[in-house]
């Protein structure tokens, strides 16, 4: 009987519903789905990583317009180190991780004392900084020509496992993270940095900590990426790359763990889906739906489902 | 070696951008001053602004400086257009939402231009295209010295606007304290219009001079906006004379990073400026503590 009782307590709604859609992703390959179903899908998975990442960071209300840096970073440390030192790749990925992280760490030493737009443009700033550093060292880079890189697996079913392995990972880690007393001292901060210090709570050393942990998780992302794509150049750090976890997040919801996931799978089904008309039309298409999101959801879709949510409880 | 013609004309080239960053940074600033939004978009409008410019002297064979006087007006309507169904629906929302419908304006204006009138670059030709005026050593093009005065004269009438019409007494107002504005009876949302339009009319002039001086395609707006927000973020928000003393600063540092370190370092070394400024004052050089 109290086993039983305490099964019921562990699981919860939210628990049975992230394996519920764990199972459900992870047999999706029974179905043999083509090759380019399952790499939207690693796809995906990588931006949710990615997403996550950026939205750890915005829970401590540090919103980074420019983290591609640590994605390119990750994804230059990790396949540079394979190709002219002779790491493991495996092991490599974990490197590219830590090097963003130390990068990360650096950059939030300068932006510990910065607010909204101003810790924005710093983070822009450092993305263009990197970009031009990458494009200085091209006798190792290679600048905008870019380099081939060696493969981490064999085909796209592995791939996709190890992306639902990291990704899980990734999110699951944030979850418990947010959910102590860390993840507490964040949101402080969030709401009122100056009550947060009135508490307490050391800022600086948790805004470093979230920008370091940030960062490595992006730096994973990053040398993921790379590996699946097989090639890297300067695009790596495009504005492009630096808006889209903060355009899944707002679309997902922010400040919420689900909202990147959601975010993700959301923006690339609706990229791919436009796909049918011009590549011009298609990029206002797009323009159009950000537009209508902010103006009708400003809170993201996230809180149009938890109103639906509530409408069928009642 | 870098001799001193060079050099002269490297600052020169630098004052002369820095001019055209400045009316950027200026309507930005009115704009964030009294909405208190930050429209990514701007430079969207300094791209419509040029092409207006453009087919004002290349259909109706304007002279080119007039055709700044027709963009600023056509602009300042499709920038009131664009505050009334975009930007007034999220004024005192997140931060990050501004930033998201920015995103989309940027992507909805970049490629409706180039659907139509395609990515092909052009370029706008003064009558005094080959004319130079010469100053000792240097001799410098008629276009830029014209630039430097138009901008000039703009930033004139605009402060006049600011302190001596009814709008611009409104609009400071409504900078100052919204709430107590409202209560004076002045309808905000009517001063957030006009200053928008009156920010998109300054972007308007930019990319017209931008146009004039260099040339025009579609995504010409997108790197000048995102560095006229760090001038004005380096200047301080909301601070014209931080946008004035910023725009200067990035025209001059840009191009002497180039003559020194190369064209790869001019956009890496505008940044680092704004970094090295930030961690010595977080709130930007004449930016009030908040």
């Amino acid at each position: 009987m109290n086993i039983l009782l305490s099964l019921g307590e562990i699981i919860t709604p939210k628990v049975s519903a992230t394996i519920l859609v764990l199972i459900v992703v992870s047999i999706i390959p029974i179905f043999q789905p083509s090759e380019y179903v399952l790499h939207i899908l690693i796809l995906m998975g990588i931006y949710t990583i990615y997403s996550s990442s950026w939205n750890l960071l915005a829970y401590t209300g540090q919103a980074s317009l420019g983290h591609s840096a640590f994605l390119g970073l990750g994804g230059y440390a990790s396949s540079l180190l394979v190709i002219k030192v002779g790491v493991d790749p495996w092991l490599s990925l974990l490197a590219g991780g830590v090097s963003a992280a130390a990068a990360g760490f650096l950059i939030g030493l300068t932006c510990v004392r910065l607010r909204e737009w101003f810790l924005a443009m710093v983070t822009f700033g450092f993305a263009v900084i990197a970009e031009t550093a990458v494009m200085a060292l091209d006798w190792i880079t290679q600048g905008a020509t870019g380099y081939a890189t060696p493969s981490l697996l064999h085909n796209r079913l592995q791939y996709y496992y190890t992306t639902l392995a990291l990704a899980t990972a990734t999110v699951i880690t944030i979850f418990l993270l947010v959910r102590s007393k860390v993840g507490l001292a964040f949101s402080a901060i969030r709401e009122n940095q100056l009550e947060a210090e009135g508490m307490g709570i050391n800022t600086v050393k948790y805004k470093l900590f979230a920008f370091a942990l940030s960062s490595f998780f992006a730096g994973i992302a990053g040398g993921f990426l790379v590996y699946y794509v097989g090639y890297i150049s300067n695009e790596i750090f495009s504005f492009h790359h630096s808006f889209m976890p903060l355009i899944m997040s707002v679309t997902g919801g922010l400040n919420t763990i689900t909202g990147p996931i959601v975010g993700s799978v959301i923006i690339l089904s609706i990229w791919e889906a436009l796909k049918i008309i011009n590549p011009i039309q298609r990029m206002i298409a797009i323009g159009v739906f950000l537009t209508l999101v902010v103006i009708f959801m400003p809170k993201g879709l996230h809180s149009v489902a938890l109103r639906v949510i509530r409408s069928l409880k009642v | 070696m870098i001799d001193a013609v060079t050099l002269s004309l490297t600052l020169l080239w630098g004052v002369a951008i820095g001019c055209i960053y400045i009316l950027m940074a200026t309507g930005l600033n009115l704009i964030f001053g009294v909405m208190k939004i930050v429209n990514f978009a701007h430079g969207q409008l300094l791209m419509l602004g040029a092409y207006m410019c453009y087919w004002a002297w290349y259909m109706l064979g304007v002279n080119p400086y007039l055709a700044v006087l027709i963009s600023m007006a056509i602009v300042s309507v499709i920038g009131a257009a664009v505050e009334r169904l975009c930007f007034s629906p999220i004024v005192g929302t997140s931060k990050l939402n501004e930033i998201f419908v920015s995103l989309g304006l940027i992507y909805i204006f970049d490629y409706t231009a180039v659907m139509l009138w395609t990515d092909k670059p052009r370029s706008i030709v003064t009558p005094f295209e080959y004319s130079t005026l010469s100053l000792g050593i240097v001799a410098i093009s008629f276009d830029w010295l014209i630039a430097i005065v138009v901008v000039s004269t703009i930033l004139i009438f605009m402060f006049i606007i600011l302190t001596k019409t009814k709008i611009g007494r409104a609009m400071r107002a409504t900078s100052q304290n919204r709430e107590a504005a409202m209560m004076m009876g002045i309808n905000v949302k009517n001063v957030y219009t006009a200053s928008f339009s009156l920010g998109s009319a300054l972007a308007a002039a930019a990319g017209s001079l931008f146009g004039i001086i260099f040339s025009l395609d579609p995504y010409m707006g997108s790197l000048p906006a995102i560095k006229v927000f760090a001038i004005i973020i380096l200047g301080g928000l909301g601070s014209i004379k931080g946008a004035i003393i910023g725009g200067l600063l990035y025209g001059i540092a840009e191009n002497t990073a180039t003559l020194f370190l190369g064209g790869i370092w001019r956009h890496a070394v505008a940044f680092a400026v704004l970094i090295v400024v930030l961690i010595v004052k977080p709130t930007g050089l004449f930016g009030e503590g908040r």
